[in-house]
């Protein structure tokens, strides 16, 4: 499907896996390399033996899926972060393959990781410099000048 | 009488005109999903080697050819490569035709979420009345609610005729909106960083955008996914650079304005994505690479997950929307206008109309088919599925067809070194020898390789559409296809020889 449409449909056709299960993490935003405990329970009930797995980075052609482990009859399972971003977590009940809910989550960074400012800094000297740069030429004749009589 | 042609008032004005064009909806939205699909930051590696490799090269040429024949892109072609290059011309403007009626139709259902801002929108459901689906969640109830009723129609007209307003005189009369609209759209943009930086954890956003993932960098997709993205962000290969330079003196230098124009549109770029990152990380929002998917879902579940001012910001989203996308059509709209006036010589009144009945014809095909055919997606119905291929066709194929084209014209049959030495002599910042060799050589090939790689796959995958094709109707991408190719080729050929049976086509 091309840049327009794609999921566009999906969207609107994507309904909850189901309306009761539910996935909570302990942490609104569980911190990259810090175990969080994640809890599936189904209308307030613990759901146990659910096995859950972690995107991260879903939809991207750098998605990377991890086990994460089994609920235990409190429905809880402790996950360990392994990066920071958008993740996508997703529960399967015991016996089955099909999702029973799906949740996504911001890892947060532990700090700004010096490679991303880097690129922030390069990419931001590189398009806001050459503006100014080509802005101060222009700038210094604002008028633009009539144009010269056609030659004879 | 031939209409004596214009020129722009400042070089501010040009500036802030090409900007305009070229920075529109999927600068806003379309760059974040794609950088975010393509490895976050690792992505600016690629783009910026093709901002800088393609995309100002490309526009250097293009406003350089405008500004040396003082003509609208097809009669400039013509002046290039004779009548094949004016059938060139007409052929691309065509494409941009194509594409300048449904992106007024999208701009028409941009107009409809910022009504709906007002209050509709952010109630917690819809009933979709067009599907009988009740209590869908809102925005996308709202969404596909709207643009399946019959008031989008309306829309529609009253989306051109703003367009027709504003490009009336001309540039006289697009110079000054475009000198309120395009400082007003950095400065929603502005506001919505901070909004976005300012929510919880939404500096984690601008981590998230700009931290790479090297994991990506051998994927041929990748560098493909950054030269697409310059090339149509850049507005090249659309006629509208050519069309706004012809309207400067030869002696304006368009080396520095392709620099301003190119850094400023990709800088504006870079600011959207930090703004949308940060409200998407604070809400955990995954992207979706698709426009409309970001901009009618995806961006306003952020905003209606505020803690306050959902409704002011909201508005404040869909305004910077419309005029991003009204400053780009207008650019399309001029285009062709301008081609009109330069070749047969109409009145602008009689362009104009012209324009303005054959477009919103257009347009309104492309709102019809959800509005008729209510089903909810566009597989499997006509719903999307017409926008859908002809955006493929027009848009990813015709546009690196024209940018291909015509770099091998200017390149080899100008020749480049003409415009190089007419850019140097008039501007302090010099080219290079290597951009001719980036015009011959390095920038066709790498547009020959875009091309080859989707013939490729649709030799391997079926051809585009048949994964979503209607029921009724299994022929209708070779049908979409055949419209879109023969179309263009039949009208810029029909439009080419025309002239020249008048006479009109005799240049230097």
């Amino acid at each position: 499907m091309n840049r327009w449409i794609a999921a566009a449909t999906l969207a609107l056709v994507a309904s909850p896996l189901s309306a009761e299960v539910a996935i909570t993490v302990a942490d609104t935003y569980p911190l990259f390399g810090e175990p969080v405990t994640v809890t599936v329970a189904d209308d307030g009930v613990p759901v146990g033996s659910a096995t859950v797995s972690a995107e991260y980075r879903p939809n991207s052609r750098t998605m990377v899926a991890e086990a994460i482990g089994t609920t235990d009859a409190s429905g809880n399972v402790e996950w360990t972060p392994s990066d920071a971003g958008l993740v996508r977590l997703t529960a399967i009940a015991a016996g089955s393959e099909e999702a029973i809910a799906s949740k996504a989550v911001s890892v947060r960074y532990v700090s700004f990781p010096i490679e991303g400012i880097l690129t922030m800094l390069i990419a931001g000297i590189i398009l806001f410099g050459g503006a100014g740069l080509g802005m101060s030429i222009l700038m210094r004749e604002e008028k633009i000048p009539e144009e010269e009589p056609p030659s004879t | 009488m031939p209409e004596q042609r214009g020129q722009w008032k400042s070089r501010l004005g040009f500036i802030l005109a090409a900007s305009g064009s070229a920075i529109g909806l999927g600068n806003i939205v379309f760059f974040g999903a794609n950088a975010y699909t393509f490895g976050a930051g690792a992505f600016y590696l690629p783009y910026l080697v093709a901002l800088v490799f393609v995309g100002i090269p490309v526009l250097i040429a293009e406003l350089g050819l405008g500004a040396w024949s003082q003509k609208a892109f097809p009669l400039a072609m013509r002046e290039v490569g004779g009548p094949k290059g004016e059938f060139i011309g007409w052929w691309g403007l065509l494409n941009s035709a194509f594409i300048t009626a449904y992106y007024i139709t999208i701009l028409a259902w941009v107009c409809g979420m910022f009504v709906g801002a007002f209050g509709k929108l952010w109630t917690p459901s819809t009933n979709v009345e067009a599907f009988g689906i009740p209590e869908m969640g809102n925005p996308v109830g709202y969404f596909f609610d709207m643009i399946s009723s019959w008031w989008v129609l309306a829309l529609v007209v009253i989306v051109w005729l703003l367009n027709i307003l504003i490009v009336r005189r001309g540039i006289a009369s697009i110079e000054p909106v475009t000198k309120v609209f395009v400082p007003l759209m950095w400065v929603f943009m502005i506001i919505l960083i901070i909004r976005g930086v300012t929510l919880p954890n939404g500096e984690d956003g601008v981590y998230l955008l700009f931290t790479p993932n090297f994991t990506v960098m051998n994927d041929l997709n990748v560098w493909g996914g950054a030269v697409s993205q310059i090339f149509f962000s850049l507005t090249l290969g659309f006629g509208v650079m050519t069309a706004y330079a012809s309207y400067l003196p030869k002696s304006s230098d368009q080396t520095s304005n392709s620099l301003v124009v190119a850094c400023l549109n990709c800088g504006f770029e870079y600011v959207a994505g930090i703004a949308i990152f940060s409200i998407l990380f604070s809400f955990a929002i995954v992207p979706q690479a698709s426009t409309l998917a970001m901009m009618f879902f995806v961006v306003p579940q952020g905003i209606e997950a505020l803690p306050f001012g959902v409704m002011a910001f909201g508005l404040l989203f869909f305004f910077l929307l419309l005029i991003a996308g009204l400053s780009s059509s207008i650019s399309l709209v001029e285009a062709i206008n301008t081609a009109l006036v330069d070749k047969f010589g109409w009145a602008r009144r009689r362009v104009l109309a012209t324009t303005a009945i054959i477009g919103s014809a257009g347009s309104l095909a492309f709102a019809l088919p959800i509005i008729i055919d209510r089903n909810i997606a566009s597989n499997g119905t006509l719903g999307l599925t017409l926008l859908d291929l002809v955006d493929h066709w027009a848009f990813s194929h015709g546009l690196i067809i024209v940018g291909l084209v015509e770099c091998l014209m200017i390149g080899w049959l100008l020749p480049v070194s003409k415009i190089r030495e007419m850019l140097n002599r008039n501007s302090r910042l010099h080219l290079p020898v290597a951009f001719e060799w980036l015009i011959k050589f390095i920038i066709p090939l790498g547009l020959a390789a875009i091309l080859t790689h989707s013939i490729f796959q649709k030799l391997t995958d079926g051809m585009y559409g048949s994964d979503f094709t209607l029921d009724w109707g299994a022929s209708l991408p070779w049908i979409a296809f055949a419209v879109w190719l023969l179309g263009t080729t039949g009208v810029a050929a029909w439009l080419t020889t025309r002239g020249a049976r008048r006479g009109n086509g005799r240049l230097a």
